[in-house]
């Protein structure tokens, strides 16, 4: 059971103003609204759950197990090498930068420049957090930015955006309980169009966001 | 009773290659072969070997077992095809296994590119590609996949893909790509997973001058990225002959040469 300081330390460490830069990597999204595959709420959140259930979301949930898990620097190295394309390796290379040096700052121990699921998966194991709620609460962190971006760049009203987040809570939480025990040849996606968007991102002529 | 006979009779298809080259002049090295699965070394007039495997089994199923190796070494160049698009048929039971072992050392090239591989309706493949490279060396892999042919009116309602490969330069795992399709085909047809298409490709060249080829890639308009010291190229269409079209076109141009014969009979 997670503790009142355990959740705390979650919301901190994932909530959006945990200075990872969140903010700045739609994970294809800008893309995909520039090319109008995603339009609106309903087209958002059926991209979200694809890239929840099938792409980054499942994939990083298991990596951030395995890293809480077993060996970290081991997981470090497999979740560098499964970066889709070049600006994936940026989104999870930049964010588990920042979030490795806040911690290390803030928590104590060593800052680790790994990818962000392995270092928010290492990092909870050395506090003694919980995995199941470190996975549903980095999982939300995920989704709920990718919300956030939603409302600015395809755009959705807020409200709508809140809507869609509360939507997949019963996704994360499945998502959440597979990784607690799932093995590296569990791993896999199959978020191909969404790979393919940030592909297309790299050399989309105007960019806000940095994936 | 009835049970056991069945068992029996599911017994399946086991096929094993190895395929080695040595020096600039490709000299051939290694050659076994056992079971179903068998290469043959075509006489191509080309300076670099055409090696073609040839499935006898005609295809694929559940409990299958396969394994390939290729090697080259010191200066050679190896380009490996397979005779004809690799067909993956309804398992009754189990799941068909392809283990692809690959390695170019010192300044050796190897060109992995199979022809399709076609999907059929409650099929069960796990492929996995391994590679182990020095930082001389290259490394090309060109994997199209089919779920159904439109054409042909195959669609699938259940298929369980699974395709892992890890890639190592001198000893250090450089790139990894897993691919899972599991269960309800119609699950996987959202806009962020195949978006209704039903043909994906990947190609992945890692070699010295893999990150200054992107312009090229690109210029040759398909979708492409490049890190870390290596190109990807990720395709998806609606239809296998578009995909094939311009696979071939491509590849023609990023290879510098005609393909395998095998792949334009």
């Amino acid at each position: 059971m997670a503790t009142p300081t355990d959740l705390l330390t979650l919301s901190q460490w994932f909530g959006a103003n945990f200075p990872t830069g969140a903010f700045a990597y739609s994970h294809g999204l800008e893309a995909m609204a520039e090319s109008g595959a995603v339009t609106d709420a309903t087209t958002f959140a059926a991209w979200l759950r694809d890239v929840l259930e099938r792409g980054a979301g499942r994939q990083d949930a298991i990596l951030l197990s395995l890293a809480y898990r077993g060996e970290a620097g081991q997981v470090a190295e497999l979740a560098l090498a499964l970066s889709a394309t070049a600006e994936r390796h940026l989104e999870t290379t930049a964010q588990g930068r920042a979030f490795g040096a806040v911690v290390a700052d803030v928590w104590g121990g060593a800052a680790t420049a790994w990818p962000l699921p392995v270092v928010a998966g290492a990092a909870a194991q050395r506090e003694g957090l919980p995995l199941f709620e470190t996975l549903t609460f980095a999982l939300q962190s995920f989704a709920g930015n990718l919300c956030t971006i939603a409302a600015r760049c395809v755009p959705i009203g807020q409200t709508e955006a809140q809507s869609v987040l509360r939507s997949i809570a019963p996704i994360i939480e499945a998502i959440a309980r597979d990784a607690l025990t799932a093995t590296e040849d569990d791993i896999g996606s199959a978020a191909m169009a969404s790979d393919l968007a940030a592909i297309a991102h790299e050399t989309q002529r105007t960019r806000i966001y940095r994936t | 009773m009835l049970d056991a006979t069945h068992q029996v009779k599911l017994q399946r298809a086991k096929g094993r290659v190895v395929a080695g080259f040595c020096g600039p002049d490709n000299r051939l090295r290694d050659l076994h072969q056992s079971g179903s699965l068998k290469a043959l070394l075509p006489r191509n007039h080309a300076p670099v070997p055409d090696v073609v495997l040839v499935n006898t089994a005609g295809g694929l199923t559940g409990g299958d077992d396969y394994r390939i190796d290729i090697h080259a070494h010191d200066g050679a160049s190896a380009t490996v095809a397979t005779q004809t698009a690799e067909r993956v048929y309804k398992a009754s039971q189990g799941v068909a296994r392809m283990d692809v072992h690959l390695k170019a050392k010192g300044g050796a090239t190897v060109h992995w590119m199979p022809q399709e591989t076609i999907l059929f309706d409650q099929s069960a493949i796990a492929r996995t590609i391994t590679a182990d490279l020095d930082a001389d060396s290259r490394l090309l892999i060109v994997e199209p996949v089919i779920f159904g042919r439109k054409a042909m009116g195959e669609t699938l309602q259940t298929v369980s893909f699974s395709d892992q490969w890890r890639i190592r330069v001198d000893g250090r795992l450089i790139h990894a790509e897993a691919t899972r399709i599991t269960g309800d085909f119609i699950q996987y047809q959202g806009i962020g997973c195949l978006n209704g298409a039903r043909t994906t490709a990947t190609i992945l060249y890692v070699g010295p001058d893999a990150m200054d080829r992107l312009d090229e890639a690109r210029a040759l308009d398909v979708p492409a990225t490049a890190w870390g010291g290596k190109l990807v190229v990720r395709l998806m269409h609606d239809d296998a002959r578009a995909m094939r079209r311009q696979l071939t076109e491509f590849l023609r141009n990023f290879r510098g040469c005609d393909l395998p014969r095998v792949w334009t009979m």
